[in-house]
């Protein structure tokens, strides 16, 4: 093994195991809010959640075929679907481009890079 | 008779509660820190608008109290602030921390009352001063160090504002602080202006003088961070709404504000981090709302620092609770809080959520203002990259950050030690979230206290709570929110230092280190040859001389001297025999001498 590859960080992070689902007896610890916050967070429940999520972006989209803008800013913002198709490739074509592209590119660098740790 | 006129400077009692504290015992103290904030409090509502603590120093006369629309609302912030900071510091046993927060807090009343640019300098430093402390004061190799590169960073600052106010007093004979527009000038300023601005634009964290943010605020202290993340940046927006608003440069200059501090968030890994890298951000918006310079923009700079202060503190609270609760702010090194400390969660998602400006928060009310009265001054281009920048905020503050620190990604751990957080923290996040939830729903609460009247009379009128403004933001954030779940695997965080403007100031800091040293380093390579190869031999030479000297004349002088004396005795001891017939044989042949030398010499 190269020095190199000695001096790599260890992540900390660690892989969710197949099932995380939280063990009753720690639940039974936890306070009412964090009780209902855990079950909640498990794994099973994200298709609840993602059923949500789109359940009501589809109901903004709907709503957006009714309600528009009086005095549009932009020109564009009149039509319908401008806002969620803006807020949707906005929000990918930014994290892509500084995920992708600049952040492991142009500007990562190991955490001690100057020496302040 | 007319009515009586009060002013009480708050800065005054900041100022003598920071000299008086080291005195008090531990539990007496412990009252006696909410003293201030609560004076503070008290006279932002009875203190009376106008001129007041004018005095003349050194042939100026400065100006104290400057009260009217513009500084009594930031007044009011920062009371409010300052007291929800010191209730969350309320369980600190170090004085020093108190003390510098007292500093810091009555630098910012004195900056935001100051009549004068005299007076905006000297408690401009103080601030400067005390935030220092509130770094190094974490005494940690880390927050030492960047505590230094801060308080040099912000000299630097200091010495082009003091600059810009000495060439103007010698330009328009002086330091009243005005706009810079007021006295008639082109539109583009003087020197001293641009030297002036630059000075404010360094405290208002204007891309590029802003990367000491970023560097410094990680590494405060807990408590000093939520005091940090409200005063500088915005004493900075007042300065700048003060004296240069309407400045175009101002406007595009925070539209890149929002958009790059949006970017360096949304790749961070440390918390308190992104949040810092979200402060540049939403100084953008106010910054691009001075520079646009409408009374709708300029109401919304307003009224999104107010917001901006309460849900900013109350996000480095929050965050400030998971690093005293976990010990790291590391999102690769949390997950899977919700369930141990749910109510943590619930107040980070009330300030994030307010960031992100979603209805029935704060920063609904404030951010949709500046947006709007941008597009309508037909600032196309700056209202729509601070609507990129609302999609990046709400990606990285209000789903990147809680997802990775409290949702997703592990399990929960019964086994992970978490230190207990203090009522008294939680009394203080508690206080921020209701005011962000009330000034949402009720946006009056705010909008009463903006500078300029929001009438139909003046056309400046703003109304948040509409059916297309409660859809628009809904769309905007719900879409942003698929966005990062199709794109949650990328934007993992994971240990890395992203490189930023403090490379060019560290670069400036090694050259003028460089320029400095190498002189110098080459004048001393010059005198130590020298000093070999002459200095050395002068020395010998002298030490040689002075050998021969000590002995050949000193020790001659001093040894012939005690030898002539002993030779001299020695004599005269001969000559003291004791017996009668030589003293008399000696006194005959001494007279005969003397007498024949009397009858030889008459």
């Amino acid at each position: 093994m190269s020095d190199k590859q000695i001096k790599e960080p260890k992540t900390t992070l660690t892989a969710l195991p197949e099932s995380s689902a939280p063990v009753e007896a720690d639940l039974a610890t936890l306070s009412l809010l964090g009780h209902w916050l855990e079950k909640n967070r498990a794994p099973e429940q994200s298709c609840k959640w993602r059923t949500l999520l789109f359940g009501l972006l589809g109901l903004f989209m709907i709503l957006n075929l009714f309600f528009h803008p009086h005095e549009p800013h932009f020109g564009v913002d009149a039509y319908p679907f401008f806002w969620p198709v803006f807020g949707l490739a906005g929000g990918i074509i930014m994290i892509f481009l500084v995920k992708k592209i600049i952040q492991p590119y142009f500007l990562a660098r190991s955490e001690n890079y100057y020496g302040d740790n | 008779m007319g009515t009586t006129e009060l002013f009480v400077h708050p800065a005054l009692a900041f100022i003598a509660a920071a000299l008086i504290l080291p005195f008090l015992p531990k539990g007496p103290r412990k009252v006696f820190l909410l003293l201030p904030p609560l004076i503070a409090i008290y006279t932002t509502f009875h203190n009376t608008p106008g001129t007041h603590l004018t005095i003349n120093w050194l042939g100026q006369t400065l100006t104290l109290g400057r009260l009217d629309a513009l500084s009594s609302i930031f007044v009011q912030v920062f009371a409010v602030i300052s007291l929800a900071g010191l209730i969350f510091a309320l369980h600190i046993n170090d004085p020093a921390q108190h003390i510098a927060a007292m500093f810091y807090v009555a630098g910012s009343f004195g900056v935001v009352l100051a009549g004068d640019y005299l007076t905006v300098f000297i408690f401009w430093e103080m601030m400067a001063v005390g935030s220092t402390f509130l770094v190094l004061l974490n005494r940690t190799r880390e927050s030492i160090r960047a505590s230094f590169r801060y308080f040099l960073f912000h000299i630097f600052g200091g010495l082009f504002l003091l600059a810009g106010l000495i060439l103007r007093y010698r330009a328009l004979g002086t330091f009243e602080f005005t706009t810079a527009l007021s006295f008639g000038l082109p539109f583009e300023g003087s020197t001293y202006d641009w030297l002036i601005l630059i000075g404010f634009c360094v405290n208002a964290a204007v891309v590029p003088f802003h990367a000491w943010l970023p560097d410094a605020y990680p590494r405060g202290t807990v408590t000093g961070s939520v005091f940090m993340c409200a005063f500088t940046t915005k004493t900075a927006v007042y300065v700048l709404m003060r004296g240069f608003y309407g400045w175009d440069i101002l406007a595009g200059a925070g539209a890149i504000m929002a958009v790059y501090g949006v970017l360096y968030a949304s790749m961070e890994n440390n918390t308190r981090r992104i949040l810092s890298y979200h402060i540049v951000s939403q100084v953008g918006y106010m910054v691009a709302g001075i520079g646009v310079g409408t009374a709708m923009t300029l109401n919304g700079a307003a009224a999104h620092a107010y917001a901006h202060i309460l849900y900013k503190g109350l996000l480095f609270m929050t965050t400030g609770a998971v690093l005293y609760s976990t010990g790291t702010t590391k999102l690769d090194e949390l997950g899977g809080l919700a369930g141990r400390l749910p109510w943590v969660m619930l107040l980070y998602m009330i300030a994030a959520l307010s960031i992100s400006g979603f209805p029935i928060f704060n920063g609904f009310i404030s951010k949709t203002m500046t947006i709007a009265g941008a597009a309508e001054a037909h600032q196309t281009w700056i209202a729509l990259g601070l609507e990129l920048a609302a999609v990046g905020t709400f990606i990285s503050v209000g789903l990147k950050l809680p997802y990775f620190t409290f949702w997703g990604g592990k399990p929960l751990d019964m086994k992970r030690e978490l230190k207990p957080i203090p009522v008294n923290m939680y009394a203080g996040m508690a206080i921020l979230a209701t005011f962000c939830i009330a000034q949402g729903l009720y946006p009056d609460l705010l909008y009463r206290y903006l500078p300029f009247p929001m009438t139909e009379a003046n056309k400046n009128i703003f109304i948040p709570w509409t059916i297309w403004n409660v859809l628009q933001a809904l769309m905007l954030l719900g879409f942003s929110g698929a966005a990062f779940y199709l794109m949650k695997d990328v934007i993992t965080p994971h240990k890395a230092l992203n490189l930023d403007f403090d490379w060019f100031y560290r670069l400036a800091g090694h050259g003028g280190m460089a320029l400095l040293f190498k002189p110098c380093a080459w004048f001393d390579n010059i005198w130590t040859t020298v000093y070999q190869t002459v200095g050395l031999k002068l020395i010998n030479f002298s030490a040689h001389f002075t050998t021969f000297f000590d002995r050949w004349i000193i020790d001659g002088l001093v040894d012939n001297t005690a030898y002539s004396v002993g030779g001299t005795g020695r004599v005269l001891a001969i000559l003291q025999s004791g017996r009668l017939q030589q003293y008399l044989a000696l006194m005959v042949i001494f007279i005969t001498i003397v007498m024949a030398l009397v009858w030889y010499l008459c």
